[in-house]
Parts: C-alpha cells; sequence; structure tokens
C-alpha cells in the first residue's frame, strides 16, 4: 500500500495507486446510495406523472415545469421563499455578530452563558414549534397577555392566522433558533484573532472602532461569509417550523416552494410534480453551492 | 357526576361485553373466526392502525383475544401516529411494503381504489352470516360513487352534533340555536367580554365540522348519479353563512386545529362546537350537566343532515394472507368487541345493531342525538380527489376565503374542481 511520490525538481509527481479505491469506496457508494440516487431520481420523477398509490404514468418532459410556472400562485411561493430566507438569515447575522460581541466580553459566568446560549440552537424543531404555538396562542398565550398587560396592544392579535403576520412572525421564530449558531461560529473567530495584531492597531492610533474595523472584521470576514452561505442554503430547505406552526398558511401566506414540493409530493399525492419544485429550488441553492465551495477553497489556499 | 353515569355506561358495556362473550350470544354469527373454509394456522398479517387515543391499550387488547383464539393464525398491529398516517400507509404501498390490511376512512377510500390497491369484499361479505349484523347504511361507506364494489369493512362511525355551553347560552337569554339563521342572529349575542359564539376552525380536520354545517344547510357534494354539485345551489349561500361566523370567532380560528378549538370550548371562551361523541367523556369532565348536545343547526330542522366519518378496515389486493385478513376484520365486529371498543376512550359510534341498541347508548342523550344524527348523515364523496380535497386543498381555500382573497362561491368552486380531479 505504498503510495506515490516520484521525485523531480522542485516538487513531487503523484502516481495513482489503486488500492486508494479500497479506502474511499465505503464513502463512494454511500454517497452514490444516499445522495446521487435520490438526486437522479428526483430529477426523472419531475419529469415524469407520478403519483403516490399509482406510481409512474407516464413520461412528460418539461410538462410539470411548465405547469408550476404557469401556476398563478408561483409567484407568492417565490416572494414566501425570499422574504423567508433573506429576512431570517438576515436577522441571524445581524443578531449573531452583536451576540458574539457580547460573549467574547470578560464578565462573571461567562462560559455558563455561552452554554445556555446555545439550547435555542440545539432544541429540536418540532418542540421549538410546539413551544411557539403555546407562547403564541392568541387566546391564552403569553406573548399576547405580557403585551396586552403593558398596554402595548388593546386587542389579541393571532401572530400566526393573519396573512400579514404569520410569514413574519415565522422568520422572527427561526432567527431566534438560528442566532446562537452565529453567535459561536463568529466568536470562535474572534477568539482566533492575533491579540498582537490589535495591539500593533492600538499603537498605530487606532481607537476601539478602528480595531475593529481594521482588525478584527478583516480576520473574521471568512468565517462569517462562509456561516452566512451555509445558513442561506439551511434556512431556504427548512419547512419544519412553517409546516407545524402555520401549515404554509393562512391561505398560501407561509408557503415556500420547499413546503409547496412537501405538499405536492405527499399531501396531494403527485410526487412528479412535488419533485419539480425541488429541481427549482435545487437549481437556485447550486449557485449558493457554488458560492459556498468558492470561499472555503479560497479559505483553504490562504491556509 | 355525570362523569360517573359515563364510567357507569362504560362498566355496564363491559359487564354486557364479557356476558356476551361468555355465551356466544351474537347471535348473528359477527365476530365468529372459526367456521372458515381455508385453514390461516401458522400465517401472521400485519394490520396498520392510527390510534384515535394514544394511550389507550383497547386495539392491543383485541389483538390478544383474537390471538389467543384457535382456529386461526395471528395478527400484529403496527401503529402509526395519526397525522403522519395516510402519508406513510400510502409510501409504504407504493414501494411495496404496505400491510396486509389497515384502518381506514371513508374519505380516503377513493384514491385507493383508483389505484386498484384494495380488495373488492363483495363476495366474502355475502357469504358472510353476520352480514346482517352490521347497520345497512354502513355498507355504503366502502363504496365508491356510482359503484356497487365494497371495499371497506365499516367499524367505528362519528355523526357530528354541537355541544353548547348552558351557562354562556342562559347569561345571553338564547336557547339553543336549532337552525342556521337562529345561529347567526345569536352569534352577536353570544360575543363580548372574551366570549365569542363558535371556532370555525379553518386548519387541520376543520373540513368534517364545515361539511356538517354546509350538508345540515340542504348543500351535496354529488348528485344521486354520483356528479360533483358542491358548487351548486344552495351551497353558495350556505357556505357564506358559515364563513360569516368568523366574525363571532376567537382570535386564530382561521387556521385553528382541534386542540385549539377545544380548549376555547372547554375554557368558556366559546359557546358552541361541532365534533362528535369521541370529545364526550373531555367536555363532560369539565362541564358535567352544563354542557348540551343538539343536533348540527340546520336551514329545515325537519331536514337534518350533518356529516359522519366511518373508520373501517380494508384489506391489500396483493396481501397473500387475505383470508386472515377477513377473520381479523369480522372479529372486530363481534358484539363483545364492537362494546368493547366502542365504549373505550377512543370508542366512538357502533356500526352493528346489537351493540348500538346497547342500554350504554340508549339512555344517554348524547349518543342518541348521535345515533340519530348517524340516521340522516352523509359522508365525504369517495372520490379519487377527496383526499387531496381534505388533506391539502380545503385548508388553504377556506383560509383565503375567511380573510376575503376568495368569495363564497370561488371557494366552492375551487374544492369542487379538486374533488373531480383524477
Amino acid at each position: 500500500m505504498t503510495t506515490t511520490v516520484a521525485g523531480g525538481r522542485g516538487g513531487a509527481r503523484r502516481r495513482f495507486d489503486p488500492t486508494i479505491l479500497l479506502f474511499v469506496s465505503p464513502t463512494l457508494i454511500l454517497l452514490l446510495v444516499f445522495v446521487a440516487y435520490p438526486f437522479l431520481r428526483a430529477i426523472w420523477l419531475s419529469l415524469t406523472k407520478t403519483t403516490l398509490l399509482g406510481g409512474t404514468v407516464g413520461f412528460l418532459g418539461f410538462d410539470n415545469f411548465v405547469a408550476l410556472f404557469q401556476d398563478p400562485q408561483f409567484g407568492a411561493f417565490v416572494g414566501n421563499s425570499v422574504f423567508w430566507t433573506v429576512g431570517g438569515v438576515s436577522l441571524q447575522l445581524i443578531f449573531g455578530v452583536i451576540g458574539a460581541l457580547l460573549l467574547n466580553q470578560k464578565f462573571r459566568l461567562r462560559g455558563t452563558v455561552r452554554g445556555l446560549a446555545m439550547i435555542p440552537w440545539a432544541t429540536p424543531s418540532v418542540l421549538v414549534a410546539l413551544i411557539w404555538l403555546w407562547l403564541l396562542d392568541p387566546n391564552r398565550g403569553l406573548v399576547n397577555t405580557v403585551l396586552e398587560h403593558l398596554g402595548i396592544m388593546t386587542h389579541p392579535v393571532a401572530w400566526l392566522s393573519d396573512a400579514h403576520t404569520a410569514l413574519p412572525t415565522l422568520i422572527v421564530i427561526d432567527a431566534w433558533q438560528g442566532i446562537p449558531f452565529f453567535a459561536v461560529m463568529v466568536l470562535a473567530a474572534l477568539q482566533a484573532v492575533p491579540e498582537e495584531l490589535k495591539e500593533s492597531a492600538r499603537t498605530d492610533g487606532c481607537g476601539p472602532l478602528g480595531v475593529f474595523r481594521h482588525v478584527v472584521v478583516p480576520s473574521i470576514l471568512p468565517t462569517v461569509l462562509i456561516t452566512l452561505v451555509l445558513r442561506l442554503i439551511w434556512t431556504a430547505n427548512y419547512i419544519d417550523l412553517a409546516y407545524v406552526l402555520t401549515g404554509g398558511g393562512p391561505g398560501i401566506a407561509s408557503t415556500t416552494i420547499p413546503l409547496q414540493s412537501y405538499l405536492t409530493a405527499y399531501k396531494q399525492g403527485q410526487l412528479g410534480s412535488g419533485a419539480a419544485y425541488a429541481v427549482v429550488q435545487a437549481i437556485v441553492l447550486a449557485i449558493l453551492v457554488a458560492i459556498y465551495l468558492r470561499l472555503t477553497q479560497t479559505k483553504g489556499v490562504k491556509r | 357526576m355525570k362523569q360517573h353515569k359515563v364510567r357507569a355506561s362504560v362498566v355496564i358495556g363491559a359487564i354486557a361485553a364479557s356476558a356476551l362473550a361468555l355465551t356466544g350470544c351474537s347471535g348473528t354469527g359477527a365476530g365468529s373466526t372459526t367456521t372458515t373454509s381455508a385453514s390461516t394456522t401458522g400465517q401472521t398479517i400485519n394490520y396498520w392502525l392510527w390510534q384515535d387515543n394514544a394511550t389507550d391499550t383497547t386495539w392491543q387488547q383485541l389483538a390478544d383475544e383474537f390471538n389467543a383464539q384457535g382456529g386461526h393464525g395471528k395478527v400484529t398491529l403496527q401503529v402509526v401516529p395519526a397525522a403522519q398516517y395516510l402519508d406513510k400507509l400510502s409510501t409504504a404501498i407504493s414501494s411495496g411494503n404496505g400491510p396486509d390490511a389497515a384502518r381506514m376512512k371513508d374519505s380516503w377510500i377513493g384514491q385507493f381504489v383508483d389505484a386498484g390497491v384494495l380488495a373488492s369484499l363483495n363476495d366474502r361479505i355475502d357469504a358472510w352470516k353476520g352480514k346482517s349484523s352490521v347497520e345497512p347504511s354502513a355498507w355504503n361507506a366502502g363504496k365508491v360513487p356510482g359503484g356497487n364494489q365494497i371495499y371497506m369493512m365499516p367499524h367505528q362511525n362519528t355523526a357530528l352534533y354541537m355541544y353548547y355551553n348552558k351557562k354562556l347560552f342562559a347569561d345571553a337569554g338564547l336557547q339553543p340555536p336549532t337552525t342556521q339563521s337562529e345561529m347567526l342572529s345569536d352569534a352577536p349575542k353570544l360575543t363580548g367580554g372574551g366570549h365569542y359564539a363558535f371556532d370555525v376552525r379553518g386548519g387541520a380536520g376543520g373540513q368534517d365540522q364545515w361539511a356538517a354545517w354546509m350538508l345540515a344547510g340542504g348543500a351535496q357534494f354529488v348528485n344521486s348519479s354520483g356528479s360533483v354539485i358542491l358548487d351548486k345551489a344552495p351551497a353558495e349561500s350556505v357556505n357564506q353563512k358559515y364563513l360569516d361566523l368568523a366574525k363571532y370567532a376567537p382570535p386564530g380560528s382561521e387556521t385553528a386545529a382541534f386542540s385549539q378549538v377545544q380548549s376555547n370550548f372547554l375554557a368558556g371562551t366559546t359557546a358552541t362546537m361541532i365534533h362528535h361523541i369521541g370529545s364526550l367523556a373531555a367536555v363532560r369532565k369539565q362541564f358535567g350537566d352544563g354542557v348540551g348536545v343538539i343536533p348540527v343547526p340546520a336551514a329545515n330542522p325537519s331536514k337534518p343532515s350533518t356529516v359522519q366519518s366511518m373508520s373501517g378496515n380494508v384489506i391489500f389486493a396483493n396481501s397473500k394472507k387475505q383470508e386472515l385478513a377477513w377473520q381479523w376484520e369480522t372479529f372486530l365486529l363481534g358484539d363483545a368487541q364492537m362494546l368493547k371498543m366502542s365504549t373505550s376512550p377512543q370508542g366512538q359510534l357502533p356500526v352493528t345493531k346489537a351493540v348500538a341498541a346497547n342500554e350504554a347508548f340508549k339512555k344517554d342523550p348524547a349518543y342518541q342525538v348521535a345515533i340519530t344524527a348517524a340516521k340522516t348523515a352523509k359522508s365525504w364523496p369517495q372520490l379519487p380527489g377527496t383526499t387531496t380535497v381534505v388533506n391539502a386543498t380545503w385548508s388553504p381555500t377556506i383560509q383565503q376565503a375567511f380573510s376575503g382573497q376568495l368569495t363564497s362561491a370561488k371557494m366552492l368552486q375551487a374544492l369542487a374542481a379538486g374533488l373531480k380531479k383524477k
């Protein structure tokens, strides 16, 4: 199992060793079975008329996609998806960075606070949804009760039942859940900023803001960008909250493309049409994945 | 005090069940599993079900009783949470890993029949000596419109009625409504000071109480030849009345599921609730004699109607153990087993004549309202498109109508189109 290495001037030239295949084959097989096959299968389904019970009835070409783009509700699904993803991740970015800066300060019980701050992130999504369902209950929920007692509201608000408040409410809950992840990632980057760089900046006359702008921000930026892209991908695909809390409603007010994909495939039994929504979503996300790969490669080179 | 009455009726039921079992006096042969021609000894069937009460052990007890009997094979139960049941069952069937038999709702049958995965039961039913023990109307729940084949053995039935809070009505100086017009004129008087008339339940499962209102108002899903007429008169005006009730509903009602609806009624927030016998124990536990049960307000009280939902049992066409599945399903229709299930915490209305005439049901006014309602009740039509309408289309459509995005007529047209879809 010797590998490689043939010397040459200025570097080594790698020689292919078949035993490498032996070592990577378990991973390759898993990837083929659990990633490649379902992915290709979804593309195939999107080109067919396939129902949950009836199986594949026939090949449709791009008819599912044509029907999807001609659906008068498709624009609303896209708008909801963009609002949900950008809104949720923006709040996570802003409050995650603020949280990381606070957690990076020295104060008593810092370790405990850092641990407790992770609870929303560590809580299962369905449990998070049920907690908020109880908190936001329009008739007996804690949120309305407190706001009414404080005089901020005069009558109960049905946060999840009003078309104007349902999606914004979901975004706030998603942000509440996702901020700790952002904060921890940025905190780790903050802790890696060399103290001597900050000291040098101070010596050069920078104040606290100057140190933050010229030393801290450039140091944590790669981590922030990678976390940002990761969260964009995850949030865009995240349907648990909306499915449990609103079911995509009221009406279609909180229905995103992946949620519609699920509802079409499993509630309407139209696997082909549902797969078409999923393929559209995958194409959009592929752009984000490409950005992520680019960022991580760049970071790797810098290392 | 009322709770004691309920417990007493359950005890009476249990005693009667034991007596029936011991004396073998079902009289009809229903539930007898020892006279079959083909031997199923040594076989085991996989039976899927959902539980209406997750902690109740009645289903397992019945399976244990069946398995303890000699002369046939055994059954293993696979309980699937109700919210995921249809998805998982459909997926399992389509991948060839489905059960031999399963619990089923009448509103789901259409798409399974359309896919050709259910076994027709006519020949077995005709040869079964317990056939006459079943209420004749119950067989219709297992048919698709325009067809004579029966695909589901009826088991437990619900016919929706209305609960009303006696104190809230008395405080408002009102009698319980008998007509839909009265309901609408009473609604403003029942609303105010943190109280509301009625939960319109636009969320999961709300289609049944809406359907009860529509049928009671004289609307129809299909005509006698099976054509969809949900968007024909008088449906639009009946539906508009239901949409109007949202003005007198508590916040969140437009998307509420049953848990919120029940919480609101039990807390005295709402004065009325349309539901079925399944919530009777909880309602009586909270209010005792302070709750009344009436038929769903109708357009014309002399022509009452409501929706019924039948749960029953099907056998899958590709099962190689259909005889054993049949034995299990007829066992469940035995008088003792039926009484045990109907008086259990997840019990609903029995579908066999002898058990329906049992003292446990005859003396209880709520059961009497339900049993009377069942006589003129209708099911959702078992069309291929019904499952999608019930599970996917109805909620967002009525929610859009509540918010004014759709008119009553447009809403009904959308639902009718969904029912017609293949």
